[in-house]
């Protein structure tokens, strides 16, 4: 039984600067502050940032597995709170907690926590999933 | 431009063949210093007319930027 406050699903995502690329040519979203030290560096960013739309889907589909079907995702909603910086040589690695926040009659809300360190870099990560 | 957030709420899955029309709205301009807050509306459709998915995006749009 699924109560509120399990932890249904967990796990690191490593990210590197090939994993940003990879995504640019994906998504069409070739912004250079995802890819380019100079242009980053240029508008005043900390360095080169993940796309927040990736760190999204990375994010959700955490809980895939446990949910045994993505469409039992009904909602799904995310602020960009904080940039996450790829360090050109160690990259970045993401932590991804996923917890039953709320359960109703036929499905649940799962909350996610996706840091990098110390930081929490999504706000409001939420999912309303159907569980029936 | 900066994605602030993000938001997908689905009447169904996408499946491989569908055939899907999306229409974007500005539903909403709010004015923060010098920059915008602009959320965007899109709401994708399958060929029947029913409602698959509506994805709103809040953007922030710099001073000066198009």
């Amino acid at each position: 039984m699924t109560a509120v406050g399990d932890i249904v699903a967990e796990r690191s995502v490593h990210l590197t600067r090939d994993s940003l690329v990879r995504y640019a040519g994906a998504s069409g979203d070739f912004n250079p502050i995802h890819y380019s030290d100079r242009i980053a560096s240029a508008v005043s960013l900390p360095g080169v940032l993940a796309h927040g739309m990736l760190a999204m889907g990375l994010a959700v589909e955490t809980i895939v597995p446990w949910l045994g079907d993505s469409g039992r995702i009904l909602e799904y909603g995310v602020r960009f709170t904080r940039p996450i910086v790829v360090d050109p040589e160690s990259g970045a690695e993401l932590r991804i907690v996923a917890k039953v926040g709320a359960i109703d009659a036929d499905g649940a809300r799962i909350d996610l926590t996706v840091s990098h360190g110390d930081t929490t870099v999504l706000g409001k990560a939420q999912v309303r999933v159907r569980l029936a | 431009v900066l994605h602030a957030e993000q938001r997908f709420r689905y009447s169904r899955p996408i499946v491989a063949g569908d055939e899907l029309v999306g229409r974007l709205s500005v539903t909403g301009v709010r004015a923060i210093g010098g920059n915008a807050m602009v959320t965007c509306l899109a709401e994708i459709q399958d060929a029947a007319g029913e409602h698959v998915v509506t994805a709103t995006a809040v953007l922030l749009v710099g001073e000066g930027e198009e």
